[in-house]
């Protein structure tokens, strides 16, 4: 993912010039995670839709008086946030509560009580080979890695985005996403948890080196 | 759910909560615990006490560690992961915008 960290005074000298070609970069670079977050807001995709594109509209609106206090990034998102907040955010109880209940890893996984070493793992978890990117069980491992992650449930799934993808602090996903600190922690622990296991999944079935 | 000895624990305010049960904080650390303190544990959010008991498991467990080891691994998966394409009709729906008003300004 596109790192903040650029000089971005070029790209937006490009922007404030018209420049298609800056403007498709930009918008490559981060629409995608913005759609995927704008999902966890609201409660249709064509909702997500205008969410985005009006923070587009925003970022065109505002690119000639632009100052570099933030990254566009941050801009971009923190201004999302805004305009997804005024068209009024789900019920927070759909969102934060939604399949948090039960264990992190399936209980099926650790003796029973009243076993041996009740509370300990019956089979190891998989160990996940750290594995270049430019490798064919690397591009495996990240293929398997967003699949689940587009598979979570929204809320997991921004937090998530935010902070594993883009970078973003817990407490910058709190203000974007308007949750409480304990609820960004569950929802990061819970999504983070189920990409591992489907990890651990696939790097089982993979044939013995 | 209950854990192994027996003891209910409340649905889903897992993690910190865990340890504020005195079976928990009477007994050493299990893996079923470790597995819902590990964010807390990257997050650099556990208390002295129970990150040395947390690191003290660890050490003695190659399941726990097997598995830190790999969330790290998922993490950093993450980071490098860059986005699908956008739906192309959408795109151009932003490109075209961009066109209309550029130059407006």
């Amino acid at each position: 993912m596109v790192a903040g960290t650029t000089d971005e005074s070029a790209l937006i000298a490009a922007l404030r010039a018209g420049d298609q070609q800056a403007f498709a970069q930009l918008v490559d670079a981060y629409a995608p995670a913005m759609l995927r977050v704008a999902r966890g807001y609201v409660a249709s995709l064509q909702t997500a839709e205008e969410v985005v594109q009006d923070t587009w509209i925003a970022l065109i609106r505002g690119i000639s008086t632009f100052e570099a206090r933030s990254s566009l990034k941050t801009w971009l998102f923190a201004v999302m946030a805004n305009i997804a907040k005024a068209r009024g955010l789900r019920e927070s109880r759909d969102r934060d509560h939604l399949a948090l209940t039960g264990a992190t890893v399936d209980p099926a996984r650790f003796h029973g009580p009243g076993e041996p070493g009740a509370g300990s793992w019956i089979e190891a978890p998989a160990a996940i080979p750290d594995t270049p990117e430019d490798t064919v069980l690397g591009r495996e491992l990240r293929a398997v890695a967003q699949t689940e992650l587009d598979k979570l449930p929204e809320q997991w799934r921004a937090v998530v985005t935010l902070r594993d993808m883009l970078g973003f602090s817990s407490s910058e996903v709190c203000d974007l996403l308007n949750i409480t600190a304990a609820n960004q922690r569950v929802l990061l622990h819970r999504g983070r948890a189920a990409i591992r296991s489907s990890l651990d999944d696939y790097v089982k079935c993979q044939p013995a080196p | 759910m209950t854990y192994p000895d027996g003891h209910r624990i409340s649905l889903w305010r897992r993690g910190a909560e865990v340890l504020k049960s005195p079976f928990v904080r009477r007994r050493p650390l299990r893996c079923q615990d470790l597995v819902e303190l590990v964010t807390l544990y990257l997050e650099g959010e556990l208390d002295k006490t129970t990150r040395a008991r947390f690191e003290a498991h660890l050490r003695g467990c190659d399941g726990c560690a097997a598995y830190l080891d790999g969330l790290r691994v998922t993490i950093s998966t993450l980071g490098t992961l860059t986005e699908d394409q956008l739906d192309p009709v959408f795109r151009d729906r932003l490109l075209e915008t961009f066109a209309g008003m550029a130059g407006s300004w």
